[in-house]
């Protein structure tokens, strides 16, 4: 059991704090590991990086060297996490294929892992419950138009901080997934993308879902909507996702509706989430509707 | 009567006074339920209580008597397992309503979501709106009645269970048919929803029951099984 939640305003305000509200109400779902993706309202002139790293003390002259090796590096601090990983920050300027390449380069290293590298999207993430990632990813006070949340009770891989979601693929590092269930059908996928080229940096088989998504949209020239709907054929198990690109939200639900996904929406405002609690948070006078089975939801901010 | 509150105790807490007090026949109120879940498990009769608002999962649940009302709407299990009592819900409930309900009573007055009665095993349970997709999945015995709509899959895999529709039947599960009841059945059901005091506009009413061909493996009727 994991929990989801995404939220998508048309005025640009502070997502991060409603966001927060609604993983802490949630919190029952998972509370091995708490993470966000927040968009920005535009993307900034520089790309901000997060990389964890095992040994800092080793792991951070050797980012440092790779980051210099693909792009012009600029601020870079650290913060620790409530894990055994130390979080890097950074900015820097890249061309979108140096970025790629990048994002690959760090991932090989087995002691670090990309959470984001991108000019528009953050990732945060930390063990532990929307309390601790609150205060260590300050996730309050981030403004944009969506973001997507998760919390994490790890069942099919490791309680590991690289294994919290929410994930992102080095095809499209702009898109984000979280999700709730299990693709029983996960290793028959990986080696499938394994052949075209991808490689995964976890065992969890919620990265593959961001994989996939990539491959399909960014290789195959799918839309973000026929990725999804492919997806409902190509994954097996029970599941509940978001996904979420620079502009969109997406929803699926398998096909059994194993895997609860609600959604509530007005004129100004998109909530998603797996349970009631977490839209109370938000409006207390809202009453969401449940996706059917094998359905597939789109929204745009635009 | 007595009230407790949901912003003060914690649910454990909440539910051994909520117990204490239905026990002796008290009228409770429960005020700022706020959609939290496992509120009111495992209640005694003959007391009453009230939820100020919208609850959570299982309310109500493993109850062995009492009156429930939630003037909110409900979350997934509502009298999940119960095996007497009177439950209703002023709103909407969420997926598997009197999930392996074995007696008693659940009113849901709005809509009903997916897997509404799945596994019942005895009592009734009344949808003034309509049922979500899957809605009675292997019941083995008693009465789920939706006055409205039922969503696809209908009566999936039933024993024998019994779900009287007042609505359109959007699909039947495996192994579901449709058949008339009989006029004794029709009373029936129309006195149970007349005791819950819901409006009666009813015309054609359909009783879903099972087809029986899961009921026996015979390897020449395979292809139904595929279809799970």
């Amino acid at each position: 059991m994991c929990g989801i939640a995404g939220i998508m305003v048309k005025q640009e305000s502070d997502l991060g704090d409603a966001l927060f509200k609604m993983l802490y109400e949630i919190r029952h779902r998972g509370c091995d590991a708490t993470g966000t993706a927040i968009y920005l309202g535009q993307p900034r002139d520089y790309v901000a990086a997060r990389v964890s790293m095992l040994h800092p003390a080793d792991d951070l002259p050797l980012l440092r060297r790779i980051v210099t090796e693909h792009a012009e590096l600029g601020a870079c601090d650290t913060y620790r996490t409530n894990s055994p990983y130390t979080m890097a920050r950074l900015t820097l300027q890249a061309d979108p294929p140096d970025l790629a390449r990048l994002y690959r380069h760090i991932n090989a290293e087995p002691t670090l892992c990309v959470h984001s590298l991108s000019a528009q999207l953050d990732v945060i993430k930390d063990v532990g419950t929307a309390e601790a990632l609150a205060e260590f990813g300050r996730l309050r006070g981030l403004r944009g138009h969506h973001a997507l949340g998760h919390t994490r009770l790890a069942t099919e891989s490791i309680d590991n901080l690289n294994f919290a979601h929410p994930f992102s693929s080095d095809l499209y590092p702009e898109l984000a997934v979280v999700h709730n269930g299990q693709l029983t059908n996960y290793f028959k996928l990986r080696r499938r993308l394994e052949a075209k080229g991808i490689r995964c940096k976890t065992f969890n088989d919620s990265e593959i879902i961001a994989h996939y998504l990539a491959h399909k949209i960014k290789r195959q020239g799918n839309t973000f909507e026929e990725a999804l709907r492919a997806s409902l054929d190509d994954f097996d198990g029970v599941f509940s996702y978001l996904a979420a690109t620079e502009t969109e939200i997406g929803a699926v639900r398998d096909r059994l509706g194993i895997k609860p996904i609600l959604y509530y929406q007005n004129d100004d405002l998109l909530l998603l989430g797996s349970e009631q609690v977490s839209f109370e948070a938000v409006d207390p006078d809202v009453f969401a509707t449940e996706m059917g089975p094998g359905e597939v939801r789109l929204w745009s901010k635009n | 009567m007595v009230t407790l509150d949901v912003d003060v105790l914690s649910p454990r807490a909440l539910n051994e006074k909520l117990r204490a007090l239905m026990a002796q026949g008290e009228e409770v109120v429960v005020e700022n339920p706020r959609s939290r879940h496992n509120l009111g498990v495992a209640l005694p009769g003959p007391g009453h209580v009230t939820f100020k608002g919208s609850v959570g999962y299982y309310c109500g649940g493993l109850s062995s008597g009492g009156t429930a009302v939630v003037e909110g709407n409900a979350g997934w299990g509502i009298g999940e397992s119960m095996a007497s009592g009177f439950i209703r819900v002023r709103g909407s409930v969420g997926q598997s309503v009197g999930a392996s309900l074995r007696g008693g009573t659940v009113v849901v007055e709005g809509d009903a979501g997916p897997r509404a009665g799945v596994a019942q095993k005895g009592g009734v349970v009344v949808v003034g709106g309509s049922i979500g997709f899957l809605s009675g999945f292997m019941a083995q015995r008693g009465k789920l009645i939706a006055l409205g709509d039922a969503a696809d899959g209908v009566g999936d895999s039933l024993y024998e269970g019994n779900i009287f529709v007042g609505g359109n039947i959007h699909g039947l599960g495996i192994d579901a048919v449709i058949i008339k009841p009989t006029a004794e059945e029709i009373d029936e059901i129309e006195s149970i929803i007349a005791e819950v005091g819901m409006r009666l506009e009813i015309r054609d009413w359909k009783k879903v029951v099972a087809g029986r061909k899961l009921w026996y493996f015979d390897k020449r009727e395979g292809q139904t099984w595929l279809k799970v």
